[in-house]
């Protein structure tokens, strides 16, 4: 064969590997539906490809992606109604586009004709999200579990890595993972079962700790950090599980006791005040300002046998610290939702102190089960209240964190089928206080959630990833140290 | 020699079929419920990351088990293999043939390995594997390297001998083989596993049959128990046999309470999908595929739960991981034409309607107060009726089994069944005749007969001959065997 026949056939395999343009022979006013709903939504400009189905009948689809008027930068074409977004090219896209809006020109190929439908329009955010995002997955059951584990997924690729997998360490229990201001460097996590106990990496060191002295009647459950990562103020609480005869609320969670506490990681003590511990009340889901001089909590009155649990409703406290004292004091309502025969759950304020984000939901704490919940704000200067419309939605909306900059957030909702917790992220204008339409957290598989039967526990997002998943494994065989209670 | 390997081969793999279709045909059942193999890439990266290889093979091999004689002929299949290859590895290896036929003891090994339930078949798949392994690379190694055989064993050169050794050799195998099996069969876990496939297939009948084969050896089991029980309900024995066996757990052999039991938690569900009491179903459903993982059953079951209780696209997911595998697939699609309707044909959500305001929440310890809350919310529901009053009688609470005896009506009872009888004569004897004149129904004097021969046979202290005639009576279980004393528990 000459080398110019080589050339040749080499030169017509090229083309045929080639895709070619479709010009549209109609159009259609309407947007096509896609799946997940990406549909109006802002991306931070560092997101992986949002991949999508087309839920749209057809023979043939093309998918043309660009920024401005000009001519697509991406075009994806398929049999099937699947988009595969390059991520290279992606990406190239959202940084030429970041601060203005994308398309998603979709052409359907129906009864051998080619349909274009109207543009679907995407904002791209110039505000960069977190990188990481810290979640457990385990499934959305009750009492008994098995594998679960701690992952972390890079949101600028699909990469999911595991932090911690009990399959390491005989299926016991762990939860309530929680960063120091979206800092891998500082973070904790409990272990339940036989080697139960506190894992705390601060400054570089990994302790496995018990923070209930002996004398406090409850373990340390829902923490939060102080900002200078000396304390952790936890609820000890009593939790029960109830599960509902009928209807489609299969579960509720219960306080039957909590309080507050404080734990100071360096000298292993913990204290209190009567002002957050005591059977009047029961405090939960503590929070601390950014400036770490007050600490946010939900409060409702004590739990007494025989009590409906739908009665019981939590109002929204907070109380100040004193750091350099190190003790609590003024406690006061900031918002009284039983007022309004409401309850409040996971206080959240933004980085910049000026927000905070509640769930609220009909009765109890445990708001993940009720799909009633929804996302509130406060405006902590003007104390206005209101519902996040533009995030909520039928299902439950829940667990919600916010990101270093305070330009996202990340919540649990259950919108796609009302039990499996998915991670949803919004962007934020602190000048408005209003957020962008919610996306989901984009998988590689565009059907990935369909069949994926874990839900996604407490979705916090992180600035870097946790790179001492080891150390923290080797922790959990080591004893807890005891802690005492400050004198 | 080569037609006696491949007879052997033969007769392995026959008499190992003829097994895991009789005797055996429970540890097949077993495994099929209790592993789900799907065609995706999700579940081969899930199943490799967290089990590993061999499973993720083992479960493709274990699908095919939905086919009792499909099954039973791969799982012999491969047994019989380990005997062929382990064979061959031996004559590449020493250059000769496996004259003691030693390459028996590892595939009659393995089976017997395979005789307990829960004794996972990936050590046979890996065995296999690996052997198949060696046995390709011996075979190629040995045209380009001349190192075997490795060891020169002598040869016998007399036939009959070698004939002889030969055959004692298999007839040891065969009589040790034959009684391990027998003394190693496990039939408790046999009628257990066999009860749980016939309530899972509604079998009530041969339900009896299996369970009263286990109450009838005089031992105690729970499952056996609650299956009896669920069996005796459907063949509408319950009230009339309640006390045939000594109920010496008392209502524990009704039900089982929540105990955070793992084991337990595979067969709670069966009581409350039959109650019609599904969000109780659903939870002990969802618990054991916590702990049991995505099986076939517990995925069905969830789909069934859910689209009765209006949650189709919870149900979706359930029938979106059935469609990946390769038997359920079509019952998913029926699944999915259902799952938008509220209705599964036989399945009844007894509780449909009911408005959760105020909240009511299952006492999942004690089925009592659910048994009677079912009664209360529908009083056609025969089986909640019958349950509490098994209940109610089993738990020495006889004023409240009487001032249950209204819901009676609501049931084409032809008549009282004696050991309610024998109850409702006790509230009498209790609480005098004016009071009792008040429940309305009246003790047939044959009954208030039989209770004087009774109370005779306790004064005389004849506890044999009260056993022999009395022994299924609620008198006998009240005064003897209740665990909860011998008094009436009057609230």
């Amino acid at each position: 064969m000459k080398i110019q026949d080589l050339l040749y056939y080499t030169f017509i395999i090229f083309l045929s590997g080639c895709t070619s343009y479709h010009q549209a022979d109609s159009k259609n006013e309407k947007l096509p539906l896609i799946y997940p709903d990406y549909i109006d939504v802002t991306f931070p400009v560092n997101i992986a490809p949002p991949n999508f189905k087309i839920q749209e009948q057809g023979e043939a689809f093309q998918t043309e992606i660009g920024y401005g008027e000009g001519k697509a930068d991406i075009l994806i074409q398929n049999v099937e109604p699947i988009v595969h977004i390059p991520e290279s090219k992606w990406s190239a896209l959202l940084e030429k586009a970041a601060g203005n809006k994308i398309f998603f020109r979709i052409t359907i190929k129906q009864h051998g004709k080619w349909v274009r439908y109207a543009d679907i329009q995407d904002s791209i955010s110039v505000h960069p999200i977190d990188s990481f995002l810290a979640y457990r997955l385990l499934y959305p059951g009750y009492e008994l579990w098995n594998e679960m584990g701690i992952y972390q997924r890079d949101l600028t690729t699909y990469e999911q890595t595991s932090i911690v997998e009990n399959k390491n360490f005989g299926k016991q229990c762990i939860n309530c993972h929680t960063f120091n201001r979206n800092s891998a460097e500082t973070m904790m996590i409990h272990v339940r079962g036989k080697q139960g106990g506190t894992l705390i990496y601060h400054n570089g060191e990994i302790e496995k700790v018990n923070p209930k002295p002996g004398e406090y009647k409850y373990g340390a459950t829902y923490p939060s950090w102080h900002p200078s990562g000396r304390y952790l103020v936890f609820s000890a609480n009593e939790i029960q599980q109830f599960f509902h005869s009928s209807g489609q609320k299969p579960i509720e969670v219960s306080d039957l006791a909590a309080d507050l506490m404080i734990y100071d990681v360096k000298n292993h003590e913990a204290f209190t005040d009567s002002l957050v511990y005591g059977e009047q009340y029961m405090e939960t889901f503590p929070t601390w300002t950014p400036d770490g001089k007050m600490i946010y909590f939900c409060r409702a009155k004590g739990y007494r046998q025989g009590m409906p649990l739908d009665s019981i409703r939590y109002d929204l406290y907070r109380i100040h610290f004193d750091e350099k004292q190190a003790e609590l004091h003024t406690l006061e309502c900031v918002y009284e939702a039983s007022a309004f025969h409401k309850s409040v759950s996971f206080p959240r304020i933004s980085p910049d102190g000026k927000f905070l984000m509640f769930t609220q939901s009909d009765y109890g704490n445990f708001s993940i089960w009720h799909p009633e919940s929804d996302l509130y704000l406060l405006n902590l200067n003007t104390g206005d209240v209101r519902n996040i419309a533009e995030v909520n939605s039928d299902h439950v909306d829940s667990f919600h964190s916010w990101s270093s900059t305070g330009n996202w957030f990340v919540f649990s909702s259950k919108r796609l089928d009302g039990l499996w917790a998915r991670p949803y992220f919004a962007g934020f204008d602190p000048g408005t206080g209003y957020f962008s339409k919610p996306f989901l957290l984009p998988q590689k598989d565009p059907e990935f959630y369909d069949t994926f039967t874990y839900t996604y526990n407490l979705p916090e997002l992180i600035k870097k990833p946790v790179e001492n998943g080891d150390k923290l494994l080797k922790a959990i065989g080591q004893p807890a140290l005891p802690t005492k209670i400050k004198q | 020699m080569k037609r006696l390997i491949y007879t052997l081969f033969g007769i392995l793999f026959l008499l190992y079929y003829i097994c895991y279709q009789g005797a055996l045909s429970h540890i097949l059942y077993y495994h099929e419920q209790h592993h789900l193999f799907l065609f995706s890439k999700a579940y081969f990266v899930q199943c490799v990351q967290s089990e590993g290889w061999l499973n993720y093979i083992t479960n493709f091999i274990i699908q095919f088990f939905y086919y009792p004689m499909l099954g039973s002929a791969i799982l012999a299949l491969l047994l019989a293999l380990v005997y062929l290859l382990i064979n061959s590895i031996i004559k590449i290896v020493t250059g000769k043939n496996d004259l003691l036929q030693l390459s028996i003891i590892p595939s009659l090994a393995l089976f017997f390995y395979t005789m307990e339930a829960d004794h996972s078949l990936s050590i046979l798949s890996g065995t296999l594997l690996c052997l198949l392994l060696l046995y390709l690379f011996l075979f190629f190694i040995q045209w380009y390297w001349k190192l075997f055989p490795l060891w020169g064993l002598p040869d016998i050169s007399n036939k009959k001998m070698r004939v002889l050794l030969t055959s004692l050799f298999l007839l040891g195998y065969a009589g040790y083989g034959f009684y391990y099996f027998v003394t190693n069969y496990n039939r408790s876990e046999r009628i257990m596993l066999k009860s749980e496939q016939l309530v899972k297939a509604a079998d009530w009948n041969r339900v009896l049959e299996h369970t009263k084969k286990y109450l009838d050896t005089g031992r105690y089991n729970q499952l056996i128990s609650y299956f009896h029980h669920l069996a005796l309900y459907h063949t509408g024995k319950l009230s009339y046999h309640l006390l045939d066996y000594p109920q010496k757990q008392g209502v524990e052999g009704l039900y089982f309470p929540w105990n955070s039991d793992s084991r337990e938690s595979e067969y709670g569900h069966i009581l409350y999908e039959q109650l019609g009491y599904i969000n109780e179903a659903q939870r002990w459903e969802f618990e054991s595929m916590v702990v049991w993982g995505e099986t076939a059953s517990h995925l069905i079951n969830l789909t069934r739960y859910n689209i009765v209780n209006h949650r189709p696209l919870v149900a979706q997911r359930f029938i979106n991981k059935l469609k990946q595998s390769l038997f359920y697939q079509q019952e998913a699609l029926q699944f999915e034409k259902l799952v938008n309707g509220g209705e599964v044909p036989g399945l009844r959500n007894a509780l449909k309607g009911k408005v959760d305001i105020p909240a009511r929440f299952a006492n999942v310890l004690n089925i009592g107060p659910e048994l009677q809350y079912l009664c209360e919310s529908d009083s056609t529901n025969k089986m909640a009726f019958e349950y509490l009053m098994s209940y109610l009688l089993l738990s020495n609470h006889v004023v409240r089994f009487v001032n249950n005896l209204k819901l009676m009506k609501s049931f084409s009872y032809t008549e009282l069944p004696p050991v309610y009888e024998e109850a409702l004569y006790i509230y009498k004897l209790g609480v005098g005749s004016e009071e009792f004149s008040k429940v309305g129904i009246k003790i047939k004097p044959e009954t208030e007969q039989r209770f004087k021969r009774y109370y005779q046979l306790v004064e005389s202290k004849q506890i044999g001959t009260l056993q022999r005639e009395f022994g299924n009576t609620y008198w006998f279980y009240l005064n003897y065997i209740s665990p909860y004393g011998n008094k009436v528990i009057a609230n």
